[in-house]
């Protein structure tokens, strides 16, 4: 008898709790206090960074707004807890390729009508480059910009020296790189020893490649898939030469030589001129890498192709679930315009201000600096914001693995990149 | 057939209240695990099978569209065939000679020497390593340059080829990766070889058997039972491999190693086609099964249970 009557007070316990909770599910007035769940991508320590900004700019200021943020929690789990009924109101994503297909799918509220009545011009408080993975080719926004990342050109500076290179000059065009990249590789018993250029480094950075050789990876106008596009190819047979130069195999062998963390063949003064992110530089000071080294623009082919970058951000988005999407806009917007957080959030995960009024006086670091003048610069986009990025990018580097390992030739793998990619993209039109 | 069928009925009929009782609360006691089969087991499997006939995005409802997924997978679909391919040159590859190996090694250490007890628990031991810090450590091992593999190679004169990164040799580069967790498979064998009665071989001594003899006609046979549960159970794992492939390679170079779960995988969580996942994990399923009973089958010719 007793054991029943405990139970019964345990079921009742159950129902009030439930009931409550189903309370807080309600729309809410603005003056009511409401919790809105907030999940995002960023690592143990940034999320504790990202929490004390919350508290320390957002709390103040939105009494009735609480926030309950998660880290660590990457888009598959952001996805399925979702789809599985689960409550997440705002999320940020460690890579902005699955916005637009998430947006396709109808997991995201659209924000244009919230970003209207803010009454700006968001390309005048935003970087644009970083808009482009947010917006939709029919101008709708599925997302906020959330602290950037590009890439740019590194060169060592003492390898430039030993090789009578002036240092502080790196290659000023894409022949002149070519003709460095020869006097700085270093071949003994037939092995390399030392690559002037990083050939074939990883998909990312020929993306690059192909941006500078002024390359279009989509038509922005219309959306279609242009893997096709001759300067590409030129990026691609201009860099397998160089490797073909050198002999493809050993190029292969002395790259393969250099995988994983804290392997990287740069730091390790084995090459001279790469491609590497914004954050490296951060990441080789922490490392307490003693490297002279410059950083800047990626030599480009022409000087109309200056300064080309690839910018690309961590996304706000809200999901089209919330049962709170005024408040959820609100701190999406808050986070993503807000210029100290931004400020102070790029610097602490060594990525660079979203917002235009950060820009000035970002870091005291000029490497950093340069990367932060790059992303804002006229040629500074996404490569291919469409909503097969994703797949777009597996694709790509699927193609330079193949025409490195022998078993395709450039045009051959770009149009098999072309013909698979379109293929997908019909998919969701 | 009617003796079996008649059984139980007879038995309902003569359950005492005592009994009824008693089945009661067994059933409350197992439900625990009868409820979680039923939510997380049976219906995920029954939902991904309505999922497979639909076009389904997470999101949004699904719409139903008959064997479109499965069509397209058949017709329109060269990844589809490439990872089947992979996944299949995998198998054949990774099976035998995990059974081959399982089998040595266990012969090796069911050998009577001193320190025995630490050289099992030594080749037990990578069986605890989780998967993705045992493939961090041989993504270093196998590194073309400076991987202790190479370095070894080199002192012996050979040039080892660049493994992971080289399209030819990725498939077996992960076959070595899984050799090397195959404690648990051993300790199956040493278990079998220890149950293996010492009158038998003392019997073959008398009638002049030497060792390799023993081992083909009494030691072979004898542990027929674990090679076919081994069998088994490495063919469900090898057409599910995925974790090696997803950390080690992603899939590459050049789809070397894209292997079927992968493939599947980036169809269900990278594009969003659950549906389309969910009919290549039907597929799948029907591939493994295929398999298994194929296996099952021959059994009967080549498994010696003894009475």
């Amino acid at each position: 008898m007793k054991l029943k009557r405990i139970t019964f007070i345990i079921l009742v316990v159950c129902l009030v709790v439930t009931a409550c909770g189903g309370k807080t599910g309600t729309p809410a007035a603005s003056t009511e206090e409401v919790t809105l769940v907030f999940w995002n991508g960023f690592n143990a320590h940034e999320v504790d960074s990202l929490n004390q900004m919350i508290a320390k700019y957002w709390t103040p200021t939105h009494p009735n707004i609480k926030i309950e943020a998660k880290g660590e929690v990457g888009p598959d789990e952001i996805l399925t807890a979702v789809s599985g009924g689960e409550t997440v109101d705002v999320a940020i994503l460690w890579d902005p390729t699955p916005v637009k297909t998430w947006a396709y799918q109808g997991a995201l509220l659209d924000l244009t009508s919230y970003i209207e009545s803010q009454k700006v011009n968001l390309e005048d408080i935003f970087i644009p480059a970083g808009l482009e993975w947010v917006r939709q080719m029919d101008g709708k926004y599925y997302g906020l910009p959330f602290v950037n990342f590009n890439r740019g050109f590194y060169w060592n500076k003492d390898l430039f020296r030993k090789a009578g290179l002036d240092p502080d000059t790196p290659p000023k065009d894409i022949d002149q790189l070519a003709d460095y990249a020869r006097k700085l590789t270093i071949v003994e018993n037939g092995e390399i020893q030392q690559l002037g250029w990083a050939i074939n480094q990883d998909p990312s950075n020929m993306v690059e490649l192909a941006m500078d050789f002024g390359g279009n990876f989509y038509d922005p106008a219309t959306g279609n898939i242009t893997a096709t596009d001759p300067k590409i190819l030129k990026a691609l047979n201009w860099d397998l030469g160089l490797a073909n130069e050198f002999g493809l195999e050993k190029v292969n062998t002395f790259v393969a030589g250099f995988t994983g963390q804290g392997n990287d063949p740069f730091m390790l003064g084995k090459l001279a001129m790469t491609i590497e992110g914004c954050w490296s530089v951060t990441f080789f000071e922490k490392a307490g890498v003693t490297l002279d080294y410059g950083v800047g623009p990626i030599p480009a082919a022409d000087p109309t192709l200056q300064k080309t970058n690839e910018v690309e951000t961590n996304p706000i988005v809200v999901m089209k679930s919330t049962k709170h999407p005024d408040q959820a806009f609100e701190f999406a917007w808050f986070l993503a315009s807000n210029a100290d957080v931004s400020r102070e959030f790029a610097q602490l995960v060594s990525n660079l201000p979203q917002v235009k009024a950060a820009m000035a006086n970002f870091s005291a670091e000029p490497k950093t600096m340069v990367f932060v003048d790059l992303s804002n610069s006229p040629n500074a986009r996404g490569w291919a914001p469409v909503t097969v990025s994703a797949f777009y990018a597996t694709e790509w580097a699927t193609a330079i693995q193949s025409i490195y390992t022998g078993s395709a030739t450039p045009a051959d793998a770009l149009d098999t990149v072309q013909k698979n990619v379109t293929a997908e993209a019909d998919k969701y039109k | 057939m009617l003796k079996e069928t008649q059984l139980p009925k007879r038995r309902i009929r003569s359950l005492t209240r005592q009994e009824l009782h008693n089945l009661r609360l067994g059933l409350v006691f197992i439900s625990p695990w009868i409820i979680g089969f039923l939510i997380f087991t049976i219906y995920p499997i029954f939902s991904s099978l309505y999922y497979s006939f639909t076009d389904y995005g997470l999101f949004g409802n699904p719409n139903w569209v008959g064997l479109q997924n499965y069509i397209n997978l058949f017709t329109n679909d060269d990844k589809f065939f490439l990872s089947l391919y992979n996944t299949v040159f995998f198998f054949l590859l990774a099976m035998p000679a995990s059974v081959v190996v399982a089998i040595f090694l266990a012969i090796l250490l069911n050998s009577k020497l001193r320190g025995m007890t630490f050289f099992r628990s030594l080749f037990f031991l990578p069986t605890i390593v989780p998967a993705v810090a045992s493939a961090a450590v041989w993504m270093w091992i196998l590194n073309p340059q400076w991987g202790l593999l190479n370095t070894s190679l080199r002192l012996a004169g050979v040039h080892g080829p660049p493994w992971l990164s080289d399209p030819d040799w990725a498939k077996p580069s992960l076959v070595f990766v899984a050799l090397w967790t195959i404690g648990s498979e051993v300790i199956l064998y040493l278990a079998a070889l220890q149950e293996i009665p010492r009158d038998y071989y003392e019997a073959a001594r008398v009638d002049g058997a030497n060792s390799f003899q023993q081992t083909r006609f009494i030691t072979l046979p004898m542990i027929t039972p674990v090679i076919f549960f081994h069998l088994v159970n490495g063919t469900i794992w090898a057409f599910q491999y995925f974790t090696e492939a997803y950390v080690m390679t992603g899939g590459g170079p050049a789809n070397a190693t894209l292997f079927y779960a992968l493939n599947l995988y980036r169809n269900a969580f990278t594009s969003l086609k659950m549906g389309y996942a969910s009919a290549q994990a039907w597929i799948l399923f029907i591939v493994v099964m295929i398999a298994t009973l194929i296996i099952v089958r021959s059994s009967k010719g080549w498994v010696y249970y003894e009475e």
